[in-house]
């Protein structure tokens, strides 16, 4: 086996031996070796190494923009936190309509609060008023509620002159606090 | 100067011409002035022992220039000649043999007994025919000549026929001759001469010569129609454009060869067969790219080993590119690193997130987000109704008031799931009741058409409600004034299912309601 071994390296080696005896062979062989070594030994584990920076490069900077991002919706949450009110029941939130009313030379001829309606996460009261007075101060109200410091919106707005005044139909959507 | 541009050379190369008595060395290379010859030097050499005296006088040269300067060596035409032999061989391993003996070498034991080199010439269109070269020369001599180099130090010798170098290297056909395909240089000298058939610019054949000129040219003319005789023989050629003679008296003895001969001569000036004539061409050729070339020490010349031929040169060359490739890829590494830290750094000052992986941020951040969504749209998509109050009651002309107004802009709700087989409609209007006076002998009050002329201009009502339209008028009696009431209707502009037509129906409805 082993002289057998001996034989096949032997032919093996002069067949090397007669090739790389040729000039044009020798140098075939030595351009191709050298770049197969620089290959293995250089090319690849360097372009492992890049190809692995790369993709930590990557995740590092999708961690940075999902970091910043959250901080800035944060921000934003809070600060509506701070226009949305403390409790999350829709009394607090009439009663702020209401000493809002206050402060005009209006009547309040009717209230009714009207379901809940959803705004993602968060739910919104419905306040429907039929409010009585003269229309500057009807104005000033409605003017009061869109600048208001709360979440507000006027979904509804009807005027009508009746013979001795004039009401004022309303209704009025307020996010409330989450639960 | 001619030391300081000898220094300078590029591509220098020896020439060694050894004759009878003397060894004449001449050098050539590059110099800024161009290719040429830098410098010959002439030896005496000891007659009983020439070889010996040949490697004394090469050692203390080899020690002037690098043992690896290209050198030629060439004997006298009598000691290497050259010839050509028709013969239709392709390259195989007995064309040594078989052309040997097309040249007169017909036993094994003379064909042994020298050193012979070959090539097949193949730019020739005078030729029909294959035709191949062949140098020949006593195979001691061949070994002492090479054993004398090696003794030296000289690595890259070559032996060559010298009249074939000359022809070759050193004999240029004037350019009024370029058309002269077959032709005889002949090259004196004082005591005799060489002539040399060129065929297509190979040398094909040469006779050597001697004579004396002060008695005639019957031994040149000899020599030529002894030339011109082989060509007609080896190659078919009874035509030969002409002669051209070089060397002493070369006018004169021009003149009379062709009278002689009867072909036209021309009778160049430059040198005749000289020693120095025949190093230079030796050393133009050492290094010379003409291919193929005679080399005698390639029988000789022991096989290189691997080692020998390894092309350190271009090895050198690929490990240096992969090398900058390496260098190049470990800056880029290097930079990539760099900036992975700096992200690192950035991240780690936010100290909250530092036991956080990504996924868990990007999931906290769902929520918040769905937040600030629905606020932005619960703000963004209501009307302020305060603008219109404002803006709306400073539109109506003098004779005309609002008696009724209403305004709907409806939220749709987030995350409500809509009905199966249609959407939630919302509502966005606006209806305007007014009354005005009907003018005596007009069909329709223009007050109207002013109003509703000023409303298209309002910018809020273009923004929100750009579609602005009269949807009824109705005519009353009170007393003896007839009065008008009317409701102008604005509305978003028409999607294509058409919605702001069921917001319409719905106004009238709730309106009169």
């Amino acid at each position: 086996m082993e002289l057998m071994d001996k034989t096949k390296m032997l032919k093996y080696k002069t067949l090397a031996l007669k090739h790389l005896g040729n000039p044009m062979k020798l140098r075939l062989f030595t351009i191709g070796a050298l770049l197969a070594a620089a290959v293995a030994l250089i090319y690849m584990p360097l372009s492992d190494k890049i190809n692995l920076t790369k993709q930590q490069i990557a995740a590092e900077k999708d961690r940075i923009s999902s970091i910043s991002e959250y901080e800035k919706l944060q921000k934003q949450v809070e600060a509506f936190h701070g226009l949305i009110g403390d409790q999350s029941d829709t009394n607090e939130w009439i009663q702020y309509i209401l000493d809002g009313l206050r402060k005009f030379q209006v009547k309040l001829r009717g209230m009714e609060s009207k379901q809940e309606k959803k705004v993602g996460p968060y739910k919104a009261a419905v306040l429907s008023m039929e409010v009585e007075g003269p229309y500057p101060e009807l104005k000033k109200f409605v003017e009061w509620i869109e600048s208001s410091q709360r979440i507000l919106r006027v979904d509804m707005l009807q005027f009508k002159q009746e013979p001795k005044s004039l009401l004022m139909k309303i209704m009025i959507l307020g996010i409330l606090p989450k639960k | 100067m001619a030391a300081k541009s000898k220094k300078l050379c590029l591509g220098r190369t020896i020439g060694v011409y050894l004759s009878n008595d003397r060894i004449s060395i001449t050098e050539a290379g590059l110099t800024f002035k161009g290719p040429g010859l830098l410098g010959q030097h002439s030896f005496n050499i000891d007659q009983l022992n020439p070889l010996g005296s040949l490697a004394d006088t090469l050692k203390d040269y080899v020690k002037k220039v690098s043992k690896n300067t290209p050198l030629c060596l060439g004997l006298r035409p009598e000691q290497t000649f050259f010839i050509t032999a028709g013969a239709e061989y392709e390259q195989q391993e007995d064309v040594r043999d078989k052309l040997l003996e097309a040249v007169g070498f017909h036993s094994a034991e003379e064909r042994n007994d020298i050193v012979a080199d070959y090539f097949k010439i193949n730019k020739s269109k005078s030729l029909s025919g294959q035709f191949w070269s062949i140098s020949v020369c006593k195979k001691k001599l061949v070994d002492e000549l090479y054993a004398a180099f090696a003794q030296a130090g000289f690595k890259n010798v070559q032996l060559k026929p010298t009249p074939w170098c000359i022809s070759v290297f050193s004999a240029k056909l004037p350019k009024h001759l370029k058309h002269w395909k077959v032709f005889i240089q002949v090259f004196l000298n004082d005591s005799g001469g060489l002539a040399i058939l060129v065929i297509d610019r190979n040398p094909v054949y040469f006779k050597r010569f001697s004579f004396s000129p002060t008695t005639s040219v019957e031994e040149i003319e000899s020599a030529v129609r002894s030339i011109m005789i082989q060509c007609i023989v080896i190659f078919r050629k009874s035509a030969v454009d002409g002669i051209i003679v070089q060397g002493p008296d070369a006018e004169k003895i021009g003149s009379r060869l062709a009278g002689e001969t009867g072909l036209e001569v021309e009778a160049g000036n430059e040198v005749g067969f000289t020693d120095s004539l025949c190093s230079g061409s030796l050393a133009m050729s050492a290094k010379s790219k003409k291919d193929p070339q005679f080399d005698l020490f390639r029988e000789v010349r022991p096989k290189p080993g691997i080692l020998q031929m390894f092309p350190w040169k271009m090895a050198a060359f690929v490990v240096f590119l992969s090398g900058c490739l390496g260098l190049m890829l470990w800056q880029k590494a290097s930079d990539l690193n760099l900036t992975l830290k700096n992200l690192k750094q950035q991240n780690s000052m936010h100290t909250w997130a530092e036991n956080k992986q990504t996924a868990d941020i990007a999931k906290d951040k769902k929520p918040l987000l769905a937040e600030t969504q629905a606020i932005e749209k619960f703000l963004k998509s209501k009307i302020v109704w305060s603008d219109y109050l404002r803006d709306l009651p400073t539109r109506l002309p003098p004779n005309v008031s609002l008696s009724d107004l209403w305004a709907v802009c409806e939220f749709e709700e987030i995350g409500v799931k809509k009905m199966e087989g249609g959407t939630t409609q919302k509502k966005k209007l606006l209806s305007l009741r007014g009354i005005t006076l009907f003018e005596k002998g007009k069909a329709a009050p223009e007050a109207i058409e002013s109003f509703l002329e000023s409303l298209r201009k309002v910018e809020l009502l273009q923004r929100d409600f750009p579609q602005v339209q009269l949807a009824e008028i109705k005519w009353r009696r009170e007393g003896n004034s007839e009065t008008a009431m009317f409701t102008v209707l604005a509305m978003p502009k028409k999607s294509a299912e058409g919605k702001p037509a069921q917001d319409e129906k719905s106004a009238n409805s709730e309106s009169e309601g």
